[in-house]
């Protein structure tokens, strides 16, 4: 997702058990994992709210029946995708 | 979360999200309706689907309206580029050439088949961990039988409804 050049400082409190979860690693610069975190926060608050403006504009929301086939296509991308990732990190895929 | 390699993962490699190629962008523009309802699908799982810059140019250029297609690509949320896109973007369509040569095909003509921008979707697709979404899956097969790693997943609703000024840069 897009980076903004324009930044404001904020103070904010996180919970300590949140905190002590994360990988050492994100927390090294704590800044840039809760802009990270929140950038996709607001990609998907965008994407529900842009959802929510066709289903205005419609007059009612799209129903189960209408979103199941590209739900199911998702899904399958997904798993189509997870086994693709496996199988080329798998040592007899390295191999060939 | 560290990553196998060390380095920390981004948001991208826990969080799925997934690109669009020119091809589903034309094809979304004579089907709305299917491209809405694939977007709202998104929404409710929580999943991401990105369009990358040079996406936004190439269907701009190859819609019949411009006003259409704006409409769908304002709604989609950008993907920047990286250097390192291009680099990988450039070697895929070299692979994809040599491989078309070695079928008798003219590898030059693969490779403008392709096209650049196909070829930068693949690269970002591979970064942002593999799905591409596509109306025509044909130049995403040929770059990840190139080696790219994605996974093509056609939209069966848009298949066939590719605007006709794509079919200019068809073998």
């Amino acid at each position: 997702m897009a980076q903004s050049a324009h930044a404001i400082k904020k103070s904010v409190t996180i919970d300590a058990d949140v905190l002590s979860a994360l990988e050492p690693a994100r927390t090294e610069n704590l800044s840039a994992t809760v802009n990270e975190s929140l950038r996709l926060v607001a990609a998907l608050d965008k994407e529900r709210r842009l959802v929510e403006s066709w289903e205005a504009e419609q007059g009612q929301p799209f129903t189960d029946e209408e979103l199941r086939p590209y739900i199911e296509l998702i899904l399958s991308a997904e798993v189509g995708n997870a086994a693709r990732a496996r199988s080329s990190a798998s040592p007899s895929a390295r191999a060939s | 979360m560290a990553g196998a390699r060390g380095r920390r993962r981004r948001l991208h490699d826990v969080t799925v999200v997934a690109t669009v190629d020119t091809g589903w962008v034309i094809a979304a523009e004579h089907n709305v309706t299917a491209a809405r309802r694939l977007i709202a699908a998104f929404a409710q799982l929580g999943r991401m689907l990105v369009v990358p810059p040079v996406v936004v140019v190439e269907a701009r250029q190859r819609s019949a309206s411009l006003g259409a297609v704006d409409d769908i690509l304002a709604q989609l949320e950008g993907e920047p580029h990286t250097p390192a896109d291009g680099r990988r973007a450039s070697d895929l369509l070299r692979e994809a050439g040599k491989q078309a040569g070695a079928l008798g095909i003219d590898a030059s003509t693969r490779i403008h088949t392709i096209g650049t921008a196909d070829a930068l979707v693949a690269a970002m697709a591979e970064r942002l961990g593999g799905i591409v979404y596509t109306a025509d899956p044909r130049h995403m097969e040929w770059l990840r039988d190139a080696g790219a790693q994605i996974t093509v997943q056609p939209v069966p609703d848009f298949t066939g409804t590719v605007h006709p000024r794509r079919s200019s840069r068809r073998e």
